[in-house]
């Protein structure tokens, strides 16, 4: 889980047509926080926190 | 599934775009500011039109932020952070990027990047854009007009117009604060596309 994912470079995308590149970034959206490794879990959960923290005065 | 949702992009996103990506894409494979917002980013605002709810994650104990998170593209993984805005439009606010080690700007490292010298960088600049821009300043972003207004012979109209779109956010952004902005080079440099239909803001 901790290991870093394969990453599919620009140079790789720029040889892809618009609907394959598409296929792609579609294909490695992630459904669960689980499936993260817990460093990055843990930074989006915090910044999640904090934007929300700015959010709350602003909406009112 | 529901009808599509209309996708805003907010300036703080592309300051932190800024801050996280060079201007130029590395020998070493770190993309550039443009492959990030040519490459990836209209699929990603084109699923979140689509399907919010189900491309978006909760952060438990935070319901007005939603997280899509993708992971090897471009970079390990990323998290585009968005909200709903009262129009039921989806609105992306911030963005972060794991790149596992790898420096990503020269000289302004991600602050989580184990190789930056001088420690995170101070973000408060940010956050209080993210503030401010979140209540009134988002920039629309219409991108569903493109694929039935145009001939998208091969898919490379269709593919300009999304440029020309993200173009155009950032061409507003950039005229209310003037051309300094990398990503304001960058959207200068975006073929623009008669004809494209986009909602009136």
């Amino acid at each position: 889980m901790a290991d870093a994912p394969k990453v599919i470079t620009a140079e790789e995308l720029d040889s892809m047509s618009p609907d394959e590149r598409a296929q792609v970034v579609r294909e490695h959206i992630v459904t669960d926080l689980n499936e993260l490794p817990d460093g990055f879990r843990q930074r989006v959960e915090a910044t999640a926190t904090r934007l929300a923290e700015q959010l709350r005065p602003a909406t009112g | 599934m529901s009808a599509r949702r209309q996708v805003r992009v907010a300036p703080s996103f592309f300051d932190r775009l800024d801050e996280l990506l060079p201007e130029e894409r590395s020998a070493v494979g770190v993309p550039s500011t443009a492959d990030f917002l040519l490459h990836e980013m209209p699929t990603l605002i084109d699923v979140l039109a689509l399907d919010y709810e189900g491309v978006t994650l909760a952060v438990s104990g935070v319901p007005e932020v939603r997280v899509l998170i993708a992971t090897g593209v471009l970079v390990a993984r990323l998290a585009l952070y968005v909200v709903l805005g009262d129009d039921d439009a989806v609105e992306i606010i911030y963005l972060e990027i794991d790149a596992v080690g790898q420096v990503l700007r020269p000289g302004g490292h991600a602050p989580w990047c184990p190789l930056a010298s001088t420690g995170p960088k101070p973000r408060a600049d940010v956050d209080r854009k993210v503030e401010r821009t979140v209540a009134s300043e988002h920039v629309p972003v219409e991108v569903e007009a493109v694929v039935h207004s145009i001939d998208a012979t091969l898919g490379l109209v269709e593919e300009e117009g999304r440029r020309a779109d993200l173009g155009r956010a950032e061409g507003a952004r950039a005229g209310r604060r003037g051309p300094s902005r990398r990503t304001s080079q960058v959207a200068s440099d975006l073929p623009s596309l008669a004809g494209v239909s986009r909602r009136a803001p």
